[in-house]
């Protein structure tokens, strides 16, 4: 056992459970799904191949019994898996990578290390843990703070607020021996709360209480706005939170709901790191520093801080030769789009655009040199080419999520509305290796989704056309001081960093990141759009929640 | 089959089904007690937790499915009889089809200019 990686926990002589017990565990162990946190999309920046390691990633961890964890979880998350967790069922484990999960609610059971290896050592001993696994005793109960507000049922009427539904208790009380009343004074306990059952019966109590006043459709929705459409429908606040599938992980969104139309949504990064503040500090480890800020896209923001330097007194600290930050930034662009592509086709219901977009970005986050882009070229191209072809595709998102041309954005968000601005305007390397900025005039999902696979196809040109990949190193002058501003093309849109540098030490840092622009176009994309047009307008706008903190 | 049988063969049915029953129940009893925790049963809201109770009025979109259902549906199970003697009735069992049709047609046509026809 090499240091660094814990073997499976043992408290006492654990005996295999045999007979039928033992058939069920040691099969239980065979096929595992596992719900990836903060999601699958992290796991393949890593480098990391789920399906070759054994592991199924499931949308909902009502499917899952393994709860994998990439690296650090942010403190806004933590909540978010302690849910997560409580909502698994048994027999479930905690495979942490890369991280030791201290101070948090569910502790990891297995430990491993970040890539590859680690993670099939960490599925071997899961699979041995579950098939050793004895019956849980009966003092194992998984509690938290938390999860103590699911059980508040006070609560649960209060927030009835938008329901209506306060004024009713009374007349429940009443219609305690009518024989269709089985939830009299809505007493909640812990079973499970079958939704349809609960629907279905207030529409009988609706039946019998049609002169009852309070209940009554109308006088519920009497004081709401009205949507165009006119119908008058009940209003709820549903969140979309912190994790889930197909949305950027951390992106905690509330959506106001009329029926089934929104119209309203609020999305906000729910990582809470507090990173900007650590920025400050000395100039050699500040690139490190601000690629913590997006995990998402570490080169665009290494090149950023490495400009900025360099244009602080216009001290060049760097070798004069450009080129080969134009193309470990333009892989990443195309990384980060098939990235895109994956979880996108995953909110679409469109499975195999999803796996293959996935497979394809594993490949080129994988690949080590130039000559492996080239030789994944022809599957990325034969891919864009059916992608772009498809006329499902097309009649889906034609026509949904347009933003106003005035609205402020950058990146493919602008560029699908028509601008042409892009920071790689004015750079003279990025021209000369062949950029040219991609426009589409619609304004709507289909134009942002077209524009990305076109940005993938020019950004693996002008990679094939390069020397190399890596990116110059940082020598600093001890008495380095002054201003230094600089603006790079993130995959998402232009992020641009403001710094002071005194006595080789950077003073202060100032960020803005493309992201928390776009978080207020939110409320346009989901503007009277039907639920499902609704997440796809957001998904669209490409938010990195890493970006969007405070 | 005497009386005797046919009420025999019926508390046989009984019996398995009630054995078919209580075999899947201590199966699964077998397999471990369901434990109560809080938050366990919450619906699985993207890592927050959904407030209790979620009583949302939908809008009954599919009621244009249903319309296309029984447009179609039913006017096949009629179609079914009636293709049987369509041709030793002529001419007339034709046009009497043809109405029912023209009926269901209405139904059709209500339903696209609704949008049911719209591929969602």
């Amino acid at each position: 056992m090499e240091p660094g990686c814990s073997a499976t926990t043992v408290r006492e002589v654990r005996e295999a459970p045999g007979g039928w017990r033992g058939l069920v565990a040691r099969a239980m162990a065979r096929s595992l799904t596992t719900f990836v946190v903060p999601d699958a999309r992290m796991a393949r920046e890593a480098g990391i191949d789920l399906a070759a390691a054994g592991l199924q990633p499931v949308a909902t961890p009502r499917h899952a019994s393994v709860l994998l964890v990439i690296g650090d979880v942010p403190p806004g998350l933590a909540d978010a898996v302690t849910v997560v967790y409580a909502q698994m069922p048994r027999p479930r484990t905690v495979l942490a990578l890369g991280t030791q999960m201290t101070g948090l609610l569910p502790a990891a059971n297995i430990t491993v290390p970040l890539n590859q290896k680690g993670l099939e050592r960490g599925v071997a001993q899961v699979r041995a843990r579950i098939s050793s696994q004895p019956e849980a005793s009966a003092d194992d109960v998984f509690t938290a703070q938390v999860l103590d507000a699911a059980d508040d049922d006070d609560g649960g009427m209060d927030k009835g607020e938008m329901h209506h539904h306060e004024g009713n208790d009374g007349e429940h009380g009443d219609e305690d021996d009518d024989a269709t009343n089985p939830h009299a004074g809505h007493d909640m306990d812990d079973s499970a709360i079958d939704d349809g059952d609960g629907s279905m019966d207030h529409g009988d109590m609706d039946h019998d209480m049609m002169g009852g006043g309070g209940m009554s459709m109308v006088s519920m929705t009497q004081d709401l706005p009205r949507s165009p459409d006119g119908l008058p429908m009940e209003w709820s606040e549903v969140a979309f939170g912190p994790l889930f599938p197909g949305l950027p992980a951390g992106l905690a969104s509330t959506l106001t709901l009329d029926g089934d139309t929104v119209v309203d949504a609020l999305s906000s990064g729910a990582m809470d790191r507090a990173i900007l503040s650590s920025l400050p500090g000395p100039v050699a480890s500040f690139p490190d520093r601000l690629v913590a800020v997006d995990p998402l896209a570490p080169v665009a923001y290494r090149i950023l801080a490495m400009k900025a330097l360099a244009n602080v007194n216009g001290a060049s600290i760097f070798p004069p030769a450009n080129v080969p930050w134009v193309a470990a930034c333009e892989r990443e662009r195309a990384a980060s789009h098939l990235g895109w592509l994956a979880g996108f086709g995953e909110l679409l219901g469109y499975d195999w655009m999803a796996a293959q977009a996935a497979a394809l970005h594993l490949a080129l986050v994988r690949a080590p040199d130039i000559s492996s882009i080239k030789a994944i070229r022809p599957d990325v191209d034969r891919f864009l080419r059916d992608m772009s072809r498809n006329p499902m595709l097309r009649l889906r998102l034609a026509g949904i999520g347009t933003l106003d041309p005035g609205s402020e954005a950058s990146g493919p968000v602008a560029r699908g509305s028509g601008k042409r601005g892009d920071a790689r305007n004015d750079d003279h390397s990025s021209v000369e290796a062949g950029f040219y900025p991609i426009v589409q005039d619609a304004g709507d999902v289909l134009a942002r989704f077209r524009v990305r696979l076109a940005e993938i196809s020019l950004s693996l040109d002008m990679v094939a056309g390069a020397e190399t990949l890596s990116l110059p190193d940082l020598s600093v002058q001890a008495d380095f001081r002054g201003t230094g501003w600089a603006v790079v093309e993130t995959p998402r849109g232009s992020a641009t960093l403001q710094i002071d540098v005194q006595d080789g030490h950077v003073r202060t840092a100032h960020v803005d990141a493309p992201s928390a622009v776009h978080a207020k176009l939110v409320s346009q994309v989901v503007d009277q759009a039907e639920l499902a047009d609704a997440l796809i307008g957001i998904a669209s706008l490409d938010l990195s929640p890493w970006e969007m903190d405070g | 089959m005497t009386v005797f049988q046919q009420y025999g063969l019926l508390v046989a049915f009984f019996i398995s089904t009630v054995g078919l029953v209580a075999t899947l129940h201590l199966i699964a009893r077998s397999l471990g007690r369901n434990r109560h925790e809080p938050g366990k049963d919450v619906p699985y809201t993207g890592g927050t937790l959904a407030p209790k109770p979620v009583w949302v009025r939908y809008h009954f979109h599919y009621y244009g499915f249903a319309l296309l259902f029984l447009a179609f549906d039913m006017e096949m199970a009629f179609m079914y009889p009636w293709a049987v003697v369509y041709r030793e009735l002529g001419i007339a069992a034709l046009l009497d089809m043809g109405v029912f049709l023209a009926i269901l047609f209405l139904g059709i046509l209500y339903g696209w200019s609704q949008g049911a026809l719209r591929r969602q």
